[in-house]
């Protein structure tokens, strides 16, 4: 096969609570809840497979507490794993590393400088005391971006290409509205030109009429620069706008995966027929 | 000297409707039938017949639930459409296989021209190029220049249609699968849409479609194929 993978997940899981010899049997979609009622262990993540190629969008779609977040965070290695690999292969570079076994430092550098995410709270993903370009400024100088001149560059096209208003530019992000919060957020998470930007629920609470024009610029972005793309939305309007292939989670596990058309014009499982019926 | 393009062998498709009870229903029953290269095999039968669901099987909209539909791809050789793995199937789709639905499903505040441009662009053709191409399919089908720049949410139905057309073949895919290509439109379109069928063949593509319209795409189909 000559298509690469940039990422491959493998058997990653995560839970908060001791476990008990009960959890297997009464946790998991069959059982219609995450945690464990005998020992209240919750299981928010549990044996997650997939690859996710070069220049791809792949969505994740589920309802609420079904994990997709978990999923999300521990790729973005802000939420330690208990057990399984993440497979990195950087386009041309060498042999594949698992993110997961890399020390401290490492993480941290490839987080910085690899990996951009967008949160649904902006608050999240900004420091809302910096202006714009502090807040960008701030993503370069984790990334390890030295040069103020270059800085300064990187943060004006990232403004163009967000569409930033110019004459708002050195405002604090507390005073913008919630479809400009998440143009700040997208143009942070750019900055370090990421081989791969996560994005967390980036329209909802948004008005309708502001939350197509986020999509607009995503997909925008998504055509100009062929960025490789993790999308978690419970909306599957958005997923089917901008991912070619979905995962649907439910109780912390992956139930279904296929072409995103699959999934809405033929979805496999119970969870799926009911998420697609009740979304049409 | 082998020319099949496409095998289908005994293909089923049965939907298992979770919310009804687990009711299970059985569009599609063991169907077969082979296309050779630059055949235009016409299928037709009484509306619920099943033939969208064949089509849709084939493209991998849908997942047969039984049987082997063998395509013979530049890019994987023979290949089982029902079991290849998604990757590939993305990108057969954009290299070799195009599929134009029954309806215009597309995303809003998208215009006209780079709805039809799309394909291209997925292949990497340079945004100009592809919009040359592009205008050309557009006064080609009938569209007038006014609407270029709209978002085809709001065109008519024929209008939609033929948008949806152009998009399928402005690819040029080595297989076409065309869903109604006739339906909601005037006499005058139907001709249009005909002779690009024909084009199309005369350049290499292998067409199967679907329709009631016999007297539209009867005369230009090699072979038909009546579903019960
Ligand atoms: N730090 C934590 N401690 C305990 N349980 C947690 C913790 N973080 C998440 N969970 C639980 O893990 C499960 C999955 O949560 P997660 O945030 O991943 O869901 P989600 O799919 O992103 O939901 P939403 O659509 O509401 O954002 C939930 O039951 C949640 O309550
Ligand atoms: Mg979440
Ligand atoms: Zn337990």
């Amino acid at each position: 096969m000559t298509t690469t993978s940039l990422l491959h997940v493998a058997d990653l899981h995560k839970r908060y609570g001791p476990g008990c010899a009960a959890c297997a049997e009464l946790t998991g979609p069959s059982q219609g809840r995450s945690q464990c009622p005998r020992c209240g262990t919750v299981y928010a993540c549990v044996a997650a497979n997939f690859s996710l190629q070069t220049g791809e969008v792949l969505g994740i779609v589920g309802e609420s507490g079904s994990g997709k977040s978990t999923l999300l965070q521990m790729v973005n290695l802000s939420i330690a794993a208990d057990q399984g690999q993440i497979w990195y292969h950087e386009p041309g570079g060498s042999a594949p590393v698992d993110l997961l076994r890399m020390d401290a430092y490492a993480a941290r550098r490839f987080r910085n400088d690899r990996l951009g995410i967008v949160h649904q709270r902006p608050e999240l993903g900004l420091n809302m005391h910096f202006s714009v370009g502090g807040n960008v400024a701030e993503k370069l100088l984790l990334a390890e971006w030295r040069h103020v001149g270059r800085i300064r560059g990187r943060t004006s096209e990232l403004k163009l290409q967000t569409e930033l208003p110019p004459e708002r530019i050195d405002d604090e992000p507390y005073t913008f509205s919630g479809g400009m919060l998440q143009r700040v957020q997208i143009a942070k998470a750019l900055a370090s030109r990421p081989s791969l930007l996560l994005l967390d629920e980036v329209t909802s609470g948004l008005d309708l009429s502001v939350q197509a024009r986020v999509l607009d610029l995503i997909r925008r972005i998504q055509w100009e620069e062929q960025i490789t793309m993790l999308l978690v939305s419970h909306d599957l309007g958005v997923i089917r706008q901008l991912a070619r292939r979905t995962i649907v989670m439910k109780n912390g596990h992956i139930i279904e995966a296929g072409l995103t058309d699959q999934i809405m014009e033929d979805p496999q499982h119970p969870y799926t027929q009911l998420l697609v019926s009740s979304a049409l | 000297m082998n020319t099949t393009l496409l095998e289908v062998e005994d293909v089923t498709k049965t939907f298992i409707l979770h919310l009804i009870d687990g009711r299970s229903i059985t569009p599609v029953q063991a169907v077969s039938f082979r296309v050779a290269i630059q055949d235009h095999l016409l299928i037709y039968g009484r509306s619920g017949s099943g033939k969208t669901s064949i089509l849709k099987c084939i493209y991998r909209s849908y997942l047969a639930s039984g049987g082997q539909i063998w395509f013979s791809s530049e890019c994987y050789g023979r290949i089982d459409l029902v079991t290849a793995n998604e990757s590939s199937v993305l990108r057969l789709r954009e290299r070799e296989m195009g599929y134009c639905s029954q309806f215009l499903r597309v995303l809003p505040r998208v215009s006209a021209l780079d709805v039809i441009c799309e394909p291209l662009y997925r292949q990497g053709v340079a945004r100009e190029v592809a919009q040359e191409q592009g205008r050309q399919w557009l006064s080609d089908l009938g569209i007038r220049p006014h609407l270029w720049q709209a978002s085809p949410v709001t065109f008519s139905g024929g209008e939609q249609q033929r948008i949806n057309l152009g998009r399928a073949f402005i690819a040029a895919p080595r297989l076409l699968l065309l869903d109604e290509p006739t339906a909601s439109l005037d006499g005058a379109t139907k001709e249009i849409v005909v002779r690009m069928i024909r084009a199309a063949q005369a350049n290499g593509t292998t067409v199967i479609s679907v329709s009631h319209d016999l007297a539209a795409l009867g005369p230009c189909a090699n072979y038909q194929l009546a579903l019960a």
